[in-house]
């Protein structure tokens, strides 16, 4: 049993007696090779399971021409200094996805410690701590929680994470950087 | 194919957490969570420790598919089994990897033969045989304790794939557990029960359940299920993985014997640690490799993967 080829080098087996030959090479081009339709069941799955929720204050839909690449919204919980915000992300997942995660930006400039200025997000679960079982619908509401309860030990946004010890300074940028950033309201 | 027109309702319960669809190929995890042969094969970290995608308890075995399950899937939802059947067969066709199996399938080896020489009459024979279209009424006795042979009460599965009471497990002293139906051994600890068919057997055959647990209750003698994970543990720290803080430590002791992208096709190690056996003979591309425990027992079982092959006279290099 064995699924990928290129790790092999390492631990040629020291019992054989003859050379290596060809015969142990493992020719397997994409180590996960997923079938695409697969995909695009799965993210179709999760349409439907999203629009029948009825979560609030998360939402997610495909591009039109482009199921592999959708827009998401999540608004500021309650209680929160983000609390009547709103912000728009892209999600984009991979060939192989459930099996890697997608790539989620931010679209709408968010002030926060674990958000850089790109958008880019450092969040565990969007990169090693990834499981197949999570979905759309987990992700954006593991941003939202991850908004009001941001880690500040190590920041991308260090500006907002020095400041996130005084919310009410801290409230008045997000109002002010969210309203700057929406031109059109 | 049967998309538009499938009526079938798939209760929640059996409902793969990774692909979102009727679990196909279903295998358990230690931790009592269910999920389909293939997605728990993609999920897998072929470098280190494997985590269950719903619970991320951390695994170093992957399971046989599990027997009952599969057929039980297959007789209660037979046109979504179906429709998934065909899918994943010509998805194994495309992929590199190969065929699906389970360890109980050592009986129909020739049936593999065909799979592989000509593998539409397998499609054939679920079509002509008598699981398409009309559903079975599934009754008790295809939910079975393999060693009671009663309805199953917190089902726990082992690595093999063959299904248990949690209290008709019993943990030996040198505490690894072994399979009563095949002999396998289950070296991941104590299996979990598993929940989501738990609830269904409770839902499904209620009254049977409520007397298995009426029955149990009586016997129960406080049988203390002291975890055999201590066994587990035990392996875990002979051959530990490596983290980022002692990798140039572990690789001194432990690199040579560390086989990433290799599993053992007995006991599902993945990937293998210790001593490598691969098959000399095997002209499939995912091989047939067994880890330095199971080359001793001579396995003579099939793969993880379907594999045109004489399990008898295996080479290894």
């Amino acid at each position: 049993m064995a699924t990928m080829n290129n790790q092999d080098s390492n631990n040629s087996n020291n019992r054989t007696a003859a050379p290596p030959t060809n015969a142990s090479k493992q020719p397997l081009p994409t180590p996960k090779a997923v079938d695409t339709q697969s995909v695009l069941k799965r993210l179709q799955s999760e349409l439907m399971a999203l629009m029948m929720s009825g979560d609030s204050g998360i939402s997610a839909f495909p591009e039109e021409d482009n199921i592999f690449c959708w827009k998401g919204t999540i608004s500021g919980s309650k209680d929160t200094v983000f609390e009547g915000t709103e912000y728009k992300l892209s999600l984009s997942f991979p060939n192989d996805y459930p099996f890697k995660p997608p790539k989620v930006k931010f679209e709408t400039g968010c002030f926060h410690p674990n958000v850089d200025v790109f958008g880019n997000i450092c969040l565990d679960i969007l990169q090693d701590k990834w499981s197949s079982a999570y979905d759309v619908r987990t992700i954006l509401i593991s941003i939202q929680s991850l908004l009001g309860e941001p880690n500040t030990s190590s920041p991308l946004n260090t500006q907002a994470a020095a400041l996130w010890s005084n919310q009410e300074e801290y409230r008045k940028m997000v109002v002010e950087k969210h309203l700057y950033k929406k031109p059109n309201h | 194919m049967e998309e538009c027109n499938e009526s079938e309702q798939v209760s929640d319960h059996f409902i793969c957490a990774v692909c979102l669809d009727i679990l196909y190929k279903p295998i358990v995890l230690v931790c009592g969570h269910v999920t389909c042969f293939w997605c728990c094969h993609h999920s897998m970290d072929m470098r280190g420790q494997s985590h269950c995608p719903l619970c991320r308890h951390p695994y170093r075995h992957f399971p046989a598919i599990c027997q009952m399950l599969d057929t039980f899937l297959n007789k209660m939802y037979p046109i979504s089994y179906d429709r998934r059947k065909t899918q994943t067969l010509e998805d194994e066709r495309q992929g590199s990897v190969g065929f699906a199996t389970d360890i109980d399938s050592v009986v129909t080896g020739e049936e593999l033969d065909n799979l592989l020489i000509n593998p539409s009459t397998e499609e054939k024979k679920s079509v002509d045989g008598s699981s398409a279209g009309n559903c079975q009424q599934v009754t008790v006795a295809d939910m079975l304790c393999s060693a009671c042979k009663q309805l199953l009460f917190r089902p726990v599965a082992l690595n093999c794939g063959h299904v248990y009471c949690e209290a008709c497990i019993s943990v030996p002293e040198d505490k690894v557990i072994k399979c009563q139906v095949c002999e396998c051994n289950h070296p991941s600890g104590f299996p979990k029960v598993s929940k989501q068919l738990d609830y269904f057997l409770e839902e499904h055959f209620s009254s049977e359940y409520a007397h298995r647990k009426s029955s149990m209750q009586q016997t129960q003698n406080g049988n203390s299920l002291t975890s055999s994970s201590a066994a587990a543990d035990a392996e875990a720290s002979k051959f530990p993985y490596p983290t980022e803080e002692n990798f140039l430590q572990w690789w001194t002791a432990h690199g040579s014997k560390f086989h990433p992208g290799f599993g053992c096709d007995r006991c599902g190690m993945c990937p293998i640690i210790g001593e490598r056996y691969r098959c000399k003979d095997c002209k499939e591309k995912s091989g047939y490799d067994l880890c330095g425990d199971c080359h001793k027992t001579g396995s003579k079982l099939p793969g993880r993967v379907a594999m045109k092959h004489l399990y008898e006279n295996l080479l290894y290099t």
